[in-house]
């Protein structure tokens, strides 16, 4: 048999989950304007029904966010599914586009790692008038093919995946490289964050609402205990 | 709680510097060859709270780990060199490229500095010199008795004698860079290259690579009035919101503080 547990107990375990809720929100709306930023959405799941209390988990929302154009040529961006990869200190990292700048080394770089082709870091030549960028990731300098971005996949959507910052990811256990013909990248334009700030605060609101509930409970469930100790124990 | 009310905080910052940016580039609408700026964002470190766990007896049934990113922060502010329209001014000396390619200057401590404001005058020694009196390199020599200077557009320099003969005194180069977001401003439209924007290419105008020297033109900023005001409202709107979690977390603290009567 297992312990009963109290109500106080299970009010007050949701009311830290209504606050860790809020903690996501307020990074998701802190990010409204980071290109690339992919929101948290959180859920609630009991992990035992026994226990009463449910877990707050949280995943990255990896849906598409809005395409802006910059006209810039080295702003990045995907549409439809698909990640870059990029050779970090720690490893390498999945990122959504993005400003790519050029190191001193002429290579192709995003958030200061280099971009990774099919053959390695994409190189480019000293001096070109221009860099294309095409559709299926193969990075052009005048028209000579300077390699071929590498882009991949979760092989699963389902699949959660563990964020870094600098709007990295580490790569799921399960990546799959996106077919070339499956790609579409979009040299010149940026993708917004797709943490939409209306919903959100709609989001937010309740999340506070549900935290006063529970706050109402606790202070029922405490009032009933009072009673019961101040009235059971009198004389009749 | 308080983590939501800091992550609120590092999106308030990350707006008012944006507006910062936008200001700035408002600011400059009428400068010759300004370029204007764009601040970009990064998320701030995630915290795991929880780490993959194995649910049931399953083995296969894992929830993902419990991550709370903790805000936003400036990544970088990049200016965006697209190429701004051509004035008409008339004058011989002022300068526009069309295309890549930066003017060389000596700068005031003797180091090369760049500029794409081409607004030139003679100096009293007869060198070609910007508007603060810092010397194009190379420097070129306008003879005393020249009566007349045209520019071509590669760049090269003629006067007319006073006897009627035209001589070309010199031609003026021009630099590029492969990554001239990542040049340092100095102010005063002037650039500086720093390990960022790569080493100089010099060259001359029409050559590979680079662009023409168009005479009696300056080129305007590039900053678009409508294109800044939408950006302008997009990150006031976003300054509020973020403000908005500030007393909804604040709130939240109040309701949990007030349980003990």
């Amino acid at each position: 048999m297992t312990a009963p547990v109290s109500g106080l107990s299970i009010a007050a375990g949701a009311m830290r989950g209504a606050e860790r809720r809020m903690e996501v929100v307020a990074n998701n709306l802190a990010n409204v304007s980071t290109d690339g930023f992919k929101a948290e959405r959180t859920f609630a799941h009991l992990l035992d029904s026994v226990q009463g209390t449910p877990v707050i988990s949280a995943r990255a929302d990896i849906r598409q966010g809005d395409l802006r154009e910059t006209g810039a040529p080295l702003d990045l961006a995907f549409k439809g599914e698909g990640f870059a990869v990029v050779s970090t200190p720690r490893g390498e990292r999945w990122v959504r586009g993005g400003s790519l700048t050029i190191d001193p080394a002429n290579r192709l770089t995003l958030g200061g790692a280099p971009l990774l082709g099919e053959r390695g870091p994409i190189t480019l030549p000293a001096i070109y008038q221009q860099l294309t960028i095409q559709p299926d990731g193969t990075v052009l300098a005048d028209g000579t093919a300077m390699g071929r971005l590498r882009v991949e996949r979760a092989a699963t959507a389902a699949t959660a995946l563990e964020r870094e910052p600098q709007g990295t990811f580490v790569p799921s256990a399960d990546r799959a490289a996106v077919a070339p013909d499956a790609r579409a990248l979009r040299q010149g334009s940026l993708e917004s964050s797709n943490a939409e700030p209306v919903s959100t605060m709609v989001e937010m609101l309740g999340i506070q609402r549900h935290h006063a509930i529970l706050e109402k409970a606790i202070r029922v469930l405490d009032e009933t205990r009072g009673t019961a100790a101040s009235q059971l124990g009198k004389p009749v | 709680m308080n983590s939501a009310l800091r992550t609120a905080a590092t999106g308030m910052a990350a707006q008012q510097t944006r507006t910062e940016v936008i200001a700035n580039n408002l600011a400059n609408v009428n400068t010759t060859a300004f370029k204007r700026s764009r601040a970009s964002f990064e998320d701030l470190l995630y915290q795991s709270l929880r780490d993959v766990q194995v649910v049931g007896n399953a083995d296969a049934d894992t929830t993902a780990a419990v991550q709370v990113g903790r805000g936003v922060r400036l990544a970088s502010i990049n200016r965006m060199h697209a190429q701004g329209s051509l004035e008409q001014t008339g004058r011989p000396l002022d300068l526009a490229v069309e295309g890549e390619g930066f003017f060389a200057l000596r700068g005031p401590s003797g180091n090369p500095v760049y500029t794409r404001d081409g607004n030139f005058q003679v100096s009293d020694r007869g060198v070609l010199v910007n508007k603060a009196g810092l010397t194009l390199e190379p420097g070129i020599q306008i003879p005393d008795q020249a009566t007349e200077i045209s520019i071509g557009r590669t760049g090269i320099v003629s006067v007319l004698q006073n006897g009627g003969e035209l001589v070309e005194v010199g031609r003026i180069p021009l630099v590029r860079f492969p990554n001239a977001s990542g040049l340092m401003s100095l102010g005063e439209n002037l650039y500086q290259e720093t390990p960022a924007s790569g080493l100089p290419t010099h060259g001359a105008a029409e050559e590979e690579g680079f662009g023409h020297i168009v005479s009696g033109y300056l080129e305007s900023s590039n900053v678009e009035i409508v294109q800044e005001m939408v950006e302008m409202i997009s990150a006031q709107r976003a300054y509020e919101i973020n403000s908005k979690s500030v007393k909804a977390a604040d709130e939240m603290s109040e309701v949990a503080t007030q349980m003990i009567r």
